[in-house]
């Protein structure tokens, strides 16, 4: 749209009795995402729509899942956000032989004190990043996701809280590949996004040469944002209002998901509770104070495609086959579930 | 999990349908999901809305088709009567249907409205506390319906709605109603309820055998089209899963105007291929045997029919010793004082084998001349039979026949004249002048029934036929000048004219309105003449029959054959005198028919005298004697150049009539779709949700151009594919669309100002200026829409605004729902 229409626009949005303070913190908002999506640009070329979706996630208080082949820059991308926000970042590299308390921590007798002493894992940080989580057994997969869901560790009778904000930006290959423990679908449910990097056009990855002679660009990346930012960014997001009219899109889109008979598992209430709060985030980020069906459609597919699980027949006769089945069942879904509109009193 | 047997299931096995759906376990509907999906029947439940909207159009579609039994019936009561019995009947089967109760409760609801109903009004003094039927209610329907029977046979078109023949209406159309109900909703085929209209509509059209009228026609095609549209709209048909087209949408419409267009073709076709109308559909089987004069039917509107007839029958033949051809008489009319006019009761008739009366008053002095005719019935199926007045025997009759004393009609007695052959003696008549001018005027009390007229009778009657006959002295002198006035040149044969000026069939109202009319066939002059007469004190009746026609062919022994056809058939007036008893008179101009001689002015002592004509041995030349009359009444219907410039122009009347009804019709839904608009764009400054407003309108008038929304769309997706149109005013949508989504999705408090104007209160000035600004950009996007379209779609979009079809029809989101719950796919 013109620029004209633009500034309409936001005339037209200050004309009407919107909370001035609520307005602020949209505006704060706005203003932060975009210093944090301008950093991550510098990491990862292109992918704009990638970065976007991994900082709804941040700010929804989700977790990631990063799926593709391997060398396609699932892990930049995660260290790249955890570094542009200023919070304590940890990094687990799975592996076959990894313990659970190599993730939760442990219990050492420390002999000089004659007690025993708690060791925090890897979990205890803000960010956590959880590289090739498909190639851990799946006893170690288990007790991170617990951690991710409780947002807790409990260790020899004691419980230790992690701290928010708490996000894990897992990777993992293509089940596929060799050497992976798939993620049952039970705990692909916790994760609020699952994205895929994709590889990069020709252009991005000649310019991914040239930044990369001399140093990684990681190095480059400050923090933009303070924990404390951060925190209010998310609060920011919480308060973003959902019509019932949406809410109730919102529900239905799920409930079809749940009777479609291309699909053999529909999505779960939670998978209803993360569409909800990332499409809040986005209405923020888009400097709205109020979400829109259109933030809901967008983010249909990264937050309910990993939690379907499709009929056979359908995955044999669906053209395309693989995650890209999942997406144009859901599209179809989308396509035929009604847009709420109220009518006008007199129509 | 739970799921594993489902998942174990080889994909093409099928699975038995799940019968019902509603909300039940996620499970159970798993399993109810089949092989093939396209395969399997859903039962659809309608919805209320949708049912409620059917109801109407069915109860218009079967008591339309009752106000078609208009011309048989005379008043409007008896519609009443039906109308409310259907409404109720449906009515109660309706709110039947909207309560969760077993679907076979309905019908047995219906009909137990239809029984109380029908008790309540016809028979309540036999019902269970003035409301439940009982045995003595069916006795009292019985017993009315039996009366109505006798009733429908004894009356003539347009009967007196009597209470039977209520009774029996509303009792067979609110049993349709029942079953119509029943076809619709219940075994949900709605198709089957034009079997309604079609039963009904029936009755009029065989009994009156006349065209179907074209805007009845028209109506009810429409209704039965929209009915079928709203039924399948709401899903009231049972029907298959439905596939994407129909879920398109379009269907509606493409129904709505191919449905149209058969029955523009079907108003319009019988009127530009004249061989296509129900009259000439129906002569190949009338030929065989048209059924003239069966009881209860009127015989003038009968009569009139036969002279329109387009291609005569050949009705009879006869082979007499009279050189000249014979009036065959069938009946007479002579009771005038009751409403349409009827044929003779045949009371007092004796048995055929008791021979014949001597003719009422004929004296013995007049000559007579003994005719001996054999008749052979060919084509005409009668109740009575056609014999030349006065007969003295007939022989050869099949069947039993009974003789009235004083017409001499020949009635059968559960026969007919169907194949008959028989032979019948009869007289000539042959008064002199004295004896015709010195009958004299007194009229015996056998007679006085001859003279009878109602009270009140038109004036114009009375004084005509005064002043016709002023200076006439004798009763006959008084005959002869009424049929030389009708004779004379003033009045105009036509079959056409009393059914233009609505004076059709035998009544005083008729009679007056023909002689200022002064236009008419044979049973106007008739009754003109008999009427006119009983005024003058002469007793006189209407005989109707076969006039003599044409010319016969002299066969051997001086016979001659007469073949006479349906064409022929004729009303005459007969007069009494004293002293000559019943004589013909021919007042009928304009069939070449010439009047007997002893009614012609200048009938001289002499002519009479010499019987030259009828000498049964004298070698008189074969040359008809009477002038030989060339022309049939159909002839001269269709040859008559006023009559037939009279008609085109009333043709083209009518047709300018419909084409302007057509365009009036047209011009409607683009009347509708302008004034909603109006109405939207002046309630964008008044109502709560301007925006929203707005942008149904923009939605209906895109909708206009053939640019869908679809269901998933976003506000926010159609915008930018608006947008995305060439010239589209960007900014303008895009204001709208800002609006739109404040309005509908922003947090209460928030919404841009009017949610919270107090009704009646005055908007702050800003508010105004947003919303006038709204209105505007609305408008620039229609113009926008209307600036792209081609001049065709601009013009399709403004005569026939599809955004009207479902809006106006039901509550689509609603609908749309349902549709979504029954299938995925």
């Amino acid at each position: 749209m013109t620029d004209r229409a633009t500034t309409r626009a936001a005339e037209s949005r200050s004309a009407s009795r919107a909370d001035p303070q609520q307005l602020g913190e949209i505006d704060e908002f706005g203003r932060l995402s975009a210093a944090i999506l301008a950093n991550l640009q510098k990491v990862i070329n292109g992918k704009e729509e990638i970065a976007t979706l991994s900082l709804i996630v941040l700010l929804a208080e989700g977790h990631l899942l990063v799926e593709d082949v391997p060398g396609v820059g699932k892990t930049t991308l995660a260290k790249a956000l955890a570094r542009s926000v200023g919070c304590s970042v940890s990094r687990i590299q799975f592996t076959p032989d990894l313990l659970p308390s190599d993730v939760t921590g442990v219990s050492i007798y420390n002999q000089h004190e004659r007690e025993f002493e708690f060791k925090p894992g890897a979990i205890f940080s803000n960010i956590v990043i959880a590289d090739e989580i498909n190639r851990a057994s799946p006893k170690t997969q288990s007790a991170l996701l617990e951690c991710m869901e409780e947002r807790q560790v409990s260790i020899d009778g004691q419980t230790y809280f992690l701290e928010p904000p708490f996000s894990v930006v897992a990777t993992q290959n293509p089940i596929e590949m060799e050497g992976t423990y798939a993620l049952p679908e039970a705990q692909r449910d916790r994760f609020m996004m699952r994205v895929s990097m994709g590889y990069p056009d020709a252009r991005a990855e000649l310019a991914m040469l040239h930044n990369r002679e001399q140093q990684s660009p990681l190095d480059q990346i400050d923090a933009v944002v303070t924990r404390h930012e951060l925190q209010r960014m998310i609060e920011t997001a919480r308060s973003v209002f959902v019509s019932p009219a949406v809410e109730q899109y919102a529900v239905n889109i799920a409930q079809a998901t749940r009777r479609d008979p291309d699909i053999r598992l529909g999505v779960s209430p939670r998978a209803t509770l993360h569409l909800v709060r990332a499409a809040k985030v986005a209405a923020a980020l888009d400097g709205r104070e109020f979400v829109l069906p259109d933030d809901i459609d967008a983010l249909v597919v990264p937050v309910l495609a990993h939690r379907l699980l499709l009929t056979r027949r359908s995955l044999s006769d669906n053209r395309v086959g693989g995650a890209a089945a999942h997406d144009e069942v859901l599209h179809r879904i989308v396509a035929n579930t009604p847009v709420p509109l109220v009518a006008a009193r007199m129509a | 999990m739970s799921d594993t047997r489902t998942l174990l299931r080889p994909p093409q096995q099928p699975v038995r349908p799940q019968a019902g759906r509603g909300n039940g376990s996620r499970a159970g509907q798993r399993n109810g999901r089949p092989g093939s999906a396209e395969s399997r029947p859903v039962r659809i439940e309608p919805s209320r809305a949708g049912q409620a909207a059917v109801s109407p159009l069915l109860f218009l579609l079967i008591v339309l088709p009752v106000g078609g039994l208009a011309p048989l019936l005379s008043g409007t009561g008896w519609w009443w009567n039906t109308a409310l019995v259907v409404a109720l009947v449906l009515g109660v089967a309706l709110i039947v249907r909207l309560l969760p109760l077993p679907v076979v409760v309905a019908p047995i609801a219906a009909l137990v409205a239809w029984a109380i109903t029908v008790t309540v009004m016809f028979a309540p003094g036999s019902a269970l506390f003035g409301l439940l039927p009982t045995l003595g209610t069916l006795d009292a329907i019985r017993s009315g319906l039996a009366d109505a029977g006798e009733s429908i046979a004894i009356q003539s078109v347009p009967a007196d709605p009597v209470q039977p023949i209520v009774l029996l209406l509303a009792l067979t159309v609110g049993l349709l109603a029942v079953l119509a109900d029943a076809l619709v909703f219940g075994l949900r085929m709605p198709a089957l309820a034009g079997l309604v209209p079609v039963s009904i509509l029936i009755v009029p059209y065989t009994v009156r055998q006349q065209d179907f009228d074209v805007v009845l026609f028209a109506v009810l095609a429409g209704t039965y089209l929209l009915l079928l549209f709203a039924a399948a709209r709401f899903g009231i048909g049972l029907r298959l899963r439905e596939t994407a087209s129909i879920r398109s949408g379009w269907n509606g419409g493409r129904a709505v105007l191919s449905g149209g267009l058969v029955v523009l073709l079907a108003c319009f076709l019988p009127g530009v291929t004249p061989g296509l109308t129900p009259g000439s559909f129906r002569t190949p089987l009338s030929a065989q045997l048209p059924s003239v004069y069966s009881s209860g039917v009127d015989p003038s509107i009968q009569l009139s029919q036969d002279l329109r007839r387009t291609n005569p029958v050949l009705s009879l033949t006869y082979t007499t010793t009279s050189a000249s051809g014979l009036y065959l008489k069938l009946v007479n009319l002579s009771d005038f004082t009751t409403g349409p006019w009827q044929p003779e009761q045949t009371g007092d008739a004796a048995p055929l084998a008791a021979g014949f009366a001597p003719p009422d008053g004929l004296s013995a002095d007049v000559a007579t001349q003994p005719v001996t005719s054999d008749v052979s019935v060919t084509g005409l199926r009668s109740d009575w039979l056609p014999v030349p007045y006065p007969e003295t025997a007939v022989t050869g009759l099949n069947g039993d026949w009974t003789v009235s004393p004083g017409s001499l009609t020949v009635t059968g007695d559960s026969t007919n004249t169907t194949g008959q052959n028989y032979t019948v003696s009869s007289l000539l008549v042959q008064p002199t002048v004295d004896q015709l001018a010195s009958a004299g005027s007194s009229v015996p009390d056998a007679l006085q029934s001859y003279l009878r007229l109602p009270r009140s009778i038109s004036p114009i009657i009375r004084n005509t036929a005064l002043e016709v006959t002023n200076g006439a002295a004798s009763a006959y002198d008084k005959a002869v000048a009424l049929q030389s006035y009708f004779t004379s040149g003033a009045f105009e044969y036509s079959v056409s004219a009393p059914v233009e000026g609505h004076y059709d069939g035998g009544n005083f109202a008729a009679v007056a309105t023909f002689l200022s009319a002064k236009s008419g066939y044979c049973i106007h002059f008739a009754s003109a003449m008999a009427v006119m007469a009983r005024t003058l004190g002469i007793p006189a009746r209407i005989a109707i029959g076969y006039h003599p026609g044409g010319a016969g062919t002299r066969t051997s022994d001086d016979l001659t054959t007469f073949q006479v056809y349906s064409d022929q058939l004729h009303a005459w007036p007969e007069l009494w005198f004293d002293g000559v008893g019943w004589l013909a008179f021919e007042p009928t101009p304009g069939l070449g028919l010439t009047p007997p001689d002893y009614s012609l002015p200048n009938y001289t002592a002499a002519a009479a005298a010499a019987p030259l004509r009828d000498a049964a041995g004298s070698s008189a030349a074969p040359t008809t004697p009477r002038a030989a009359p060339q022309l049939d009444s159909g002839d001269v219907a269709v040859t008559d150049p006023q009559v037939q410039a009279a008609q085109q122009g009333t043709a083209w009347l009518i047709a300018a009539g419909i084409i302007l009804l057509v365009i009036l019709l047209a011009l409607l839904p683009a009347t509708w779709r302008r004034l909603r608009r109006r109405r939207r764009l002046a309630g964008m400054l008044t109502d709560a949700r301007p925006a929203s407003l707005g942008w149904q309108e923009v939605r209906d008038s895109a909708r206009d151009y053939r640019f869908e929304l679809s269901e998933g769309e976003t506000a926010r997706g159609f915008a930018l594919r608006l947008a995305a149109l060439y010239h589209m005013p960007a900014d303008a949508i895009e204001e709208l669309l800002a609006a739109l989504e404040r309005e509908q999705f922003a947090p209460p408090g928030a919404v841009g100002g009017g949610a919270d104007a107090a009704p009646g209160g005055a908007l702050p000035p800003d508010e105004v200026e947003r919303r006038s600004r709204l209105v505007a950009d609305v408008q620039a996007i229609i113009h926008s829409l209307s600036a792209q379209a081609s001049t065709a779609d601009d013009r399709r979009a403004a005569l026939l605004p599809v955004s009207l079809l479902d809006r106006s029809l039901l509550n689509r989101s609603l609908l749309n729902r349902s549709l979504l719950d029954r299938s995925g796919r």
